[in-house]
C-alpha cells in the first residue's frame, strides 16, 4: 500500500472512530445538543474524505457512492483489510 | 441490513509468524467473552429493550463488535499464515491444524468451538443489560490477560485498543440502565 494511500486511510480512520464514538455519546445522550454538532460536523468530514478516497483508490463502502470510482472497472475486490498489513516482518 | 467498509476498525499489524500467540488471541474471535459472543449477544437483545436509544446503543455496539471480530481475525489469520508446520506444532497448534489447516474457526484458546450457551436474552431489559455490563468486563480482562501473553508489541498495540474499547461499552451501557430504569420507574402509577 502507497505511503499516500496508507495516509488518507490512516486519517478515515481516525475521524470514523470519533464518529463511532459520537453516536455511541448520542444513543444514550440524544438531547446533548453540543455532541450532536460535532457529529454532524465530524460525519460531514469524514463523507468527504471517503469520497475522496474512492476516487482515488476504489470504494470503501460497496454500491458506487460516486460514480468516479467505477470509471476504472469493478475495484471492490482489490486487497481486503486483512491483508497487506505490513510490519516488520 | 448492513453495510460493510472495506477497512479495519483500527490499523493492525504484527511482527511475524507467531502461532503461539495466535492460538491465544483466538479466545477474543470464538471463546466465551469475545467478539462473536459480543456482538450476537447485542444484537439479539436489541428487540425487546423497551426504548429506543437502548435499541440503538445495542445495534451499535452490535455493530462495532463486528468489526472488532474482523481485528481479531485479522491478527490471527497473519500470525499463522507463513508459520511452518513445525512452529504449528512447537506451539501446540497442531491439533487446530488437523481440523481448520489456517483457517479461521470460532473456538476459544482450549479449542472448544463457540456455542450460544455464551450469551443470555432473558427479556428483562434490566437482565439484559447488566448481563451486557458484566460481558465487557470480563472481555476488557481477558485482553489484559492477553496483554499479559503477547511477545509481540504491535499486537500488544492493538489488543491494549481493543481493552480501551470494552471500558467505554461498558460505561455507554450504565447509562442506558440508569434511564431504562428511571423509564421502567416513571411508568408505575399508584
Amino acid at each position: 500500500m502507497s505511503r499516500n494511500r496508507e495516509a488518507l486511510l490512516r486519517e478515515i480512520q481516525e475521524i470514523q472512530f470519533t464518529t463511532v464514538e459520537l453516536q455511541l455519546f448520542l444513543d444514550t445522550h440524544p438531547e446533548n445538543r453540543s455532541a450532536l454538532a460535532d457529529y454532524v460536523e465530524y460525519s460531514n468530514k469524514l463523507h468527504d474524505l471517503i469520497l475522496q478516497y474512492s476516487k482515488l483508490y476504489g470504494p470503501l463502502i460497496g454500491f458506487g457512492i460516486t460514480s468516479e470510482e467505477l470509471d476504472k472497472g469493478y475495484r471492490w475486490i482489490n486487497s481486503w483489510p486483512w491483508e497487506d498489513l505490513g510490519g516488520n516482518r | 441490513m448492513w453495510l460493510y467498509q472495506r477497512m479495519l476498525q483500527y490499523p493492525v499489524k504484527v511482527s511475524g509468524p507467531n502461532p503461539a500467540l495466535a492460538k491465544n488471541i483466538i479466545t477474543q474471535y470464538g471463546g466465551p467473552d469475545g467478539e462473536l459472543a459480543a456482538s450476537m449477544r447485542y444484537l439479539t437483545q436489541r428487540y425487546t429493550m423497551p426504548l429506543k436509544e437502548t435499541q440503538g446503543l445495542l445495534t451499535d455496539v452490535g455493530t462495532e463488535e463486528l468489526a472488532h471480530l474482523e481485528i481479531v481475525a485479522a491478527l490471527v489469520y497473519n500470525l499463522v499464515k507463513d508459520a511452518s508446520i513445525q512452529q504449528i506444532k512447537a506451539a501446540g497448534l497442531d491439533p487446530y491444524y488437523a481440523d481448520h489447516d489456517r483457517a479461521l474457526y470460532f473456538v476459544n484458546a482450549d479449542g472448544n468451538p463457540w456455542t450460544a450457551a455464551y450469551i443470555q436474552s432473558k427479556g428483562d431489559p434490566i437482565t439484559d443489560l447488566h448481563e451486557d455490563m458484566a460481558a465487557e468486563q470480563k472481555a476488557r480482562s481477558t485482553y489484559e490477560y492477553l496483554i499479559d501473553l503477547s511477545d509481540d508489541p504491535l499486537v500488544t498495540d492493538a489488543l491494549r485498543w481493543l481493552r480501551e474499547r470494552e471500558i467505554v461499552h461498558f460505561q455507554r451501557f450504565g447509562e442506558a440502565l440508569v434511564r431504562t430504569q428511571e423509564y421502567l420507574d416513571n411508568k408505575k402509577f399508584y
